[in-house]
């Protein structure tokens, strides 16, 4: 998987403690048992981590591990592309 | 119809001197002190406090709460399981909704709430997390023990600053003596030693600043005590009715035999001149558990090492007791656990009935010359109690006396 995912992962099974067994590119974030308050501490933590953030409802309960790797990838080249650009 | 005995049937602490009641029990018997220069406060007019060593909480408590809980939650789940498995009790079979839970906190969380101010202030609201509220309100403590052991009675935070822990057992004492529960999960719990809330209480003129000797920092009732040394600690008692304990074949460690508050009405910070609120808690709290002043073998006192505190409390004691009962102060060892020292203090003194034991007061050769005091110190001393009284004392004039009686 890409290094995206693998932040995704260490935060998962670093700060929310979940097992490194469920932590899988198809588990759904609700499948880890992440909460309402949960998934706005999940994205605070990509945004203290990488400098990404979904912002409200945009990860939801039912995104899978892999599509929140694909989504930190497209919103860091489109950060890239208009960097690139200015 | 009488009042039901209310019988202490499981004991648990996290405290300074580690994991479990036990290794609290240890310490003070040995009567060493915790203190010590506190890294997280370095550059701080007053630098030391008695933090718990590190252990794996997430083992006790579970490992996937940590990230939204504030340490006096966490440290109030812990020493919650420790005293549910010491009184027998399993959470998946009991009548949850007859279990109620009550803690005594004075701060809340105070980590947190200072955490998310400097990210509020540096990087913006958007960088304030959601759990804020929830890990900071006092009340948590209280919600998430009930959640953890499946407790659906009453449940609730007491808080007179450092009474609430007394407060909370005599909250619960109330709950089972009116049949509302049958068990009570009641204690007290605190992890405020942060760099604002020590600069708080040294702005205050409450803690000692023996910054070069912070061992020996805390001394209650020396001559040259200077102030209290914060501390973190949660504690829990298990109380239920005595009948109840014994139609489940368990023996009760001692009896809440009974309680009592009351108000200066006199400054927000400072004792009465006199103790008036104080005594007139004793003799309440005496009343209520149908003994006499003395009946009291030994005191607890709340003893904080304060120059003021102190020399009214020493005051009261030797008017209240003129028999001379033995007279200990966990402070020296444990510093002061603010919310959680009155369950810590209740705890020990259960101890100290069951093991005909009267720990030392640390850091105190003798009492200062002016006060008429049976103080234990430099060595545990063995004495049979049949009562004893622990003494909680609190800003806002809050005094809240507990008898303890052997079961």
């Amino acid at each position: 998987m890409s290094e995206a995912y693998d932040v995704v992962a260490e935060i998962l099974t670093g700060k929310f403690q979940v097992p490194a067994e469920q932590v899988t590119p198809d588990a759904t974030l609700g499948q880890l048992e992440l909460d309402s308050l949960a998934l706005v501490e999940f994205d605070l933590t990509l945004q203290d981590r990488i400098g990404v953030q979904f912002g409200s409802n945009a990860v939801t309960a039912g995104t899978t591990l892999a599509e929140v790797g694909e989504g930190i990838k497209a919103k860091l080249a489109a950060v890239g592309a208009a960097t690139a650009a200015r | 119809m009488s009042r039901p005995d209310i019988a202490v049937t499981g004991l648990g602490a996290v405290t300074p001197a580690g994991m479990g009641l036990e290794a609290a029990w240890r310490q003070v018997c040995q009567g060493t002190p915790t203190a010590a220069t506190d890294p997280s406060l370095a550059g701080l007019p007053v630098d030391f406090s008695c933090r718990i060593p590190e252990f794996d909480i997430g083992a006790v408590i579970g490992r996937r709460k940590l990230w939204r809980l504030d340490r006096f939650t966490q440290l109030a789940l812990a020493a919650a399981d420790e005293a549910v498995h010491d009184a027998g009790l399993d959470p998946h079979t009991w009548d949850g909704a007859r279990v109620g839970v009550v803690i005594g906190c004075g701060l809340g969380g105070a980590r947190t709430w200072e955490a998310q101010h400097v990210r509020m202030e540096g990087l913006g609201p958007e960088a304030v997390s959601p759990m804020l509220i929830p890990m900071l309100v006092p009340n948590m403590a209280a919600g998430e023990i009930s959640l953890a052991l499946g407790a659906r009675g009453p449940s609730l935070v007491a808080a007179t600053a450092c009474a609430s822990g007394a407060s909370a057992l005599s909250v619960a004492q109330d709950w089972l003596a009116s049949d509302r529960c049958d068990v009570v999960v009641a204690g007290g719990t605190e992890s405020g030693s942060t760099r604002l809330m020590v600069t708080g209480f040294h702005r205050a003129g409450a803690l000692s600043t023996r910054s070069d000797d912070p061992a020996g920092a805390s001394r209650p009732f020396a001559a040259d005590r200077d102030g209290f040394v914060m501390a973190e600690a949660a504690a829990i008692l298990i109380l239920e009715r005595a009948r109840d304990a014994r139609a489940r074949g368990v023996r009760p460690r001692a009896l809440l035999a009974g309680t009592a508050a009351s108000s200066d009405a006199h400054h927000p910070t400072d004792p009465h001149p006199h103790g008036a609120g104080a005594q007139s808690a004793m003799l309440v709290a005496l009343a209520d558990a149908g003994l006499s002043a003395r009946d009291v073998d030994h005191v607890n006192a709340h003893a904080t090492s304060t120059p003021k505190g102190d020399a009214v409390e020493a005051d009261v004691i030797s008017r209240m007791f003129p028999h001379r009962p033995s007279i200990t102060s966990n402070k020296g060892a444990l510093g002061h656990s603010l919310g959680a020292a009155g369950a810590l203090e209740a705890a020990l003194t259960v101890l100290s009935i069951q093991q005909s034991t009267v720990p030392p007061t640390a850091n105190v050769d003798a009492p200062a010359p002016e006060f008429d005091l049976d103080l234990v110190t430099k060595t545990s001393r063995a004495q049979n109690i049949r009562a004893a009284a622990s003494n909680s004392f609190g800003f806002g004039g809050h005094n809240v006396v507990v008898i303890l009686t052997h079961g």
